[in-house]
C-alpha cells in the first residue's frame, strides 16, 4: 500500500516506460481522502494524454463512494477484483487537456 | 442521549500536512466513545475532517502563516460536531460548488478541488464561513 505521491510517482515511472494500460488495485486501501483521488485523477489524465486508459479495483463500498461523490465512477472504470478490471472494455474517454 | 458523557476536545496543530492524519486519529477516537455513531459514520466523519483540515492547512501554507490550525470536537446527544477553524486568507465557498462536470476534457486537468464536495456529502449538516481574516467549517454527523 502506497501513499499519493508515491502512487503519482510509480504512474510517471509506468507511463514513461512506455504502459498504456493500468489497473490500480485499491482493494487494501483504508482511508482515501481527495489528495488521493487527485493522484487517481492525474494517472487517468497521463494516461489519456498517451492513448492509454485506467481501471481501479475497489470492491469496498466505502472507498468506493468517495469516487462516487466526485463523480470519478462516471470517467474511470471501477471494479471490484482483479479479474474484472482485466477483462473489461475501457470507458469512453474525453480528449484531454494539458 | 447516548448514556456517554458529553464533552469537548480541542486541537491545534502546526498548519504542515503531515499533521492531518494525526487530526483524523484523534476525532475518530472522540467519535468513537459515542456508542450511537455506528462505525460507517465515523469513516465518513473521518474522510469529511481530513478535507477541511487539509483545506485549512493549504491555506495556511498559501498565505505564509504559520499560526496553528484550531480543530474543535463536541460530542453532545448524539450527535458529533467538527468546527475547522483557520486563519488564511478566505475564499468564495459559493464559487467552489460549481463543480466541473467531470467528462469534460478540463476534468482531468485538475487534480484537487474535489475537497468541499466530499465533505458535504458526507456530513449531516455542513456549513463554511469564509472571510478575509479566516475561514471555518462546520461539520455535524449523527446515526439515521
Amino acid at each position: 500500500m502506497v501513499g499519493a505521491p508515491e502512487l503519482r510517482q510509480a504512474v510517471v515511472k509506468e507511463v514513461a516506460d512506455g504502459c498504456r494500460g493500468l489497473i490500480i488495485d485499491l482493494s487494501e486501501l483504508d482511508f482515501v481522502d481527495s489528495f488521493g483521488m487527485g493522484a487517481v485523477v492525474g494517472a487517468l489524465k497521463r494516461l489519456r494524454q498517451r492513448g492509454g486508459e485506467l481501471a481501479l479495483v475497489c470492491p469496498s463500498r466505502r472507498i468506493r463512494r468517495v469516487f462516487e461523490i466526485c463523480d470519478l465512477d462516471r470517467i474511470i472504470a471501477v471494479h471490484d477484483s482483479i479479474d474484472g478490471a482485466a477483462g473489461s472494455r475501457p470507458m469512453p474517454s474525453a480528449p484531454v487537456t494539458s | 442521549m447516548s448514556g456517554v458523557a458529553d464533552h469537548t476536545i480541542e486541537i491545534e496543530i502546526p498548519p504542515r500536512p503531515d499533521y492531518v492524519s494525526l487530526v483524523r486519529v484523534v476525532v475518530a477516537a472522540a467519535a468513537e466513545l459515542d456508542p450511537s455513531l455506528e462505525p460507517p459514520r465515523v469513516d465518513d466523519l473521518r474522510v469529511a475532517v481530513s478535507e477541511a483540515t487539509t483545506n485549512a492547512i493549504q491555506a495556511h501554507i498559501r498565505s505564509g502563516c504559520s499560526r496553528p490550525v484550531r480543530v474543535s470536537c463536541q460530542r453532545s446527544g448524539g450527535r458529533v460536531s467538527v468546527v475547522v477553524s483557520d486563519e488564511g486568507p478566505g475564499f468564495d465557498a459559493g464559487a467552489r460548488l460549481q463543480a466541473t462536470p467531470p467528462e469534460t476534457p478540463v476534468r482531468l486537468g485538475r487534480e484537487s478541488g474535489m475537497g468541499i464536495s466530499i465533505m458535504r456529502a458526507l456530513a449531516d449538516e455542513s456549513s463554511i464561513d469564509s472571510g478575509p481574516k479566516g475561514t471555518e467549517v462546520h461539520l455535524r454527523f449523527e446515526q439515521p
